[in-house]
């Protein structure tokens, strides 16, 4: 069982382990955010930004 | 290439996909605008998603049916194509997330009021994730075991509120001006028509890929129908005025439906094909982002991707929309355009792409 591991982990290369660094990263920063109340990405707030002039130029009010 | 699915099962993924994501919500959704005129809304949104399906997959099938993060890259080169599959993997995040909500939504509010979101949210999640574990081929199979029989829970529900249906509840036809028909379809069309373009990262695990475009448009086509049809059934049922308060109109008129006196409150029919249907439309955004890290990291396998996404998926689930009218209003306003942006990004590469081919 060892063995597997540790060649499973001798198998990943550099890109795998910074994309799943990245991935887990985001994931933390993003619950640890959400859990202290925060909003640590706010993509709602920005997409309501740009697209919210958009649909009340095409359809008013 | 290990991973193989049949044509029946990509049409069985991608009706799943156009008739869960909206048979509870697009009445509702189309009604608020066009009043007793949503059913044209939907029809509407039907035409203008086929005809932007029509485009996509006719691009699709000129490169050759590749992968869609493969195709990016292809055509707009190695930067730009990296962070155009990024963008597709955070779209494929987002959208699961928010599909995630609806469910507890309609949880909470309709199913079991006073529950917590959490429990219906993690269970789907844990399964999906399980689902995921097992490889994008076990999606497909469970597709094309369960879709006859939620498609029969769906004709069996829509079969039972003809009952109730009043003709003179969408009369006089056309009385909203053009512009409310134009809002509510506007509505519809990003959920679900653009979305389904995710189940392009499909297309080149196909076998047999003759007439492909076709069946994909079929699928569509049939999935929109079933939505019109509802449309016009729950507005006949309910009237426009009351379907417009309704969240989940669809799961409403059902539950004023008793067949006998031994099968009353059969609502539960509809609501279980619903969640059974969502499942697929989560499992399909979540098996695209997980395909897409996958591209990106060049790993053989995405599982290990699965647990962190899965965590994220939950916490944006929760964290995108603090209240359920914030979620409906972004939704209603804001989707369409987010995913036509994206949509408007993906024909300009393809089409890039194929300019670079020929040059």
């Amino acid at each position: 069982m060892q063995d597997w591991k540790t060649t499973m982990k001798a198998n990943k290369t550099t890109r795998e382990k910074i994309v799943l660094a990245i991935v887990w990263g985001f994931s933390l920063y993003y619950i640890i955010g959400y859990l202290a109340g925060i909003d640590p990405f706010p993509i709602t707030v920005w997409l309501k930004a740009i697209y919210g002039p958009i649909y009340h130029t095409l359809f008013g009010g | 290439m290990n991973l193989q699915v049949s044509r029946f099962q990509f049409f069985s993924i991608v009706l799943n996909f156009i008739i869960y994501s909206s048979i509870l919500m697009a009445p509702g959704i189309t009604v608020i605008n066009a009043k007793q005129d949503g059913w044209l809304s939907m029809l509407l949104a039907l035409g203008v998603g086929l005809a932007a399906n029509f485009l996509y997959l006719m691009l699709f099938k000129k490169h050759g049916y590749p992968s869609l993060f493969e195709l990016m890259d292809r055509s707009a080169g190695k930067w730009i194509g990296t962070a155009l599959n990024i963008v597709i993997v955070f779209y494929a995040l987002h959208l699961t997330a928010m599909v995630v909500r609806n469910l507890s939504n309609f949880m909470i509010t309709d199913v079991s009021p006073y529950s917590s979101p959490y429990i219906y949210q993690i269970l789907i999640l844990l399964v999906v994730a399980y689902t995921s574990y097992h490889g994008v081929k076990n999606l497909f199979l469970i597709s094309e075991l369960f879709t006859p029989f939620i498609s029969l829970f769906v004709i069996g529900s829509l079969i039972v509120i003809i009952k109730h249906f009043k003709i003179i509840e969408l009369k006089p036809f056309f009385y909203n001006p053009p512009s409310a028909i134009l809002e509510g379809a506007y509505s519809t069309l990003g959920f679900p028509f653009i979305e389904i373009m995710l189940a392009g990262a499909f297309l080149t695990y196909v076998k047999r890929k003759d007439k492909l475009v076709s069946i994909a448009l079929s699928a569509i086509a049939i999935g929109g129908a079933v939505l019109v049809i509802t449309v016009i059934l729950v507005i006949g049922n309910d009237s426009a005025y009351i379907v417009a308060r309704e969240s989940y109109p669809t799961y409403s008129v059902m539950r004023d439906v008793s067949l006998t006196t031994t099968f009353k409150r059969v609502e539960i029919i509809i609501g279980i094909a619903w969640i059974i249907g969502l499942f697929f439309k989560i499992s399909t955004c979540f098996c695209v982002a997980m395909m897409g890290i996958k591209h990106l990291s060049k790993s053989k396998t995405f599982r290990g991707y699965i647990v962190p996404c899965a965590i994220l998926v939950w916490a944006m689930s929760n964290g995108l929309h603090k209240t359920f009218i914030d979620f409906t209003n972004f939704v209603s306003m804001d989707w369409t355009l987010y995913w036509f942006t994206l949509y408007s990004f993906v024909i300009i590469t393809m089409l890039i792409g194929l300019a670079r081919k020929r040059a």
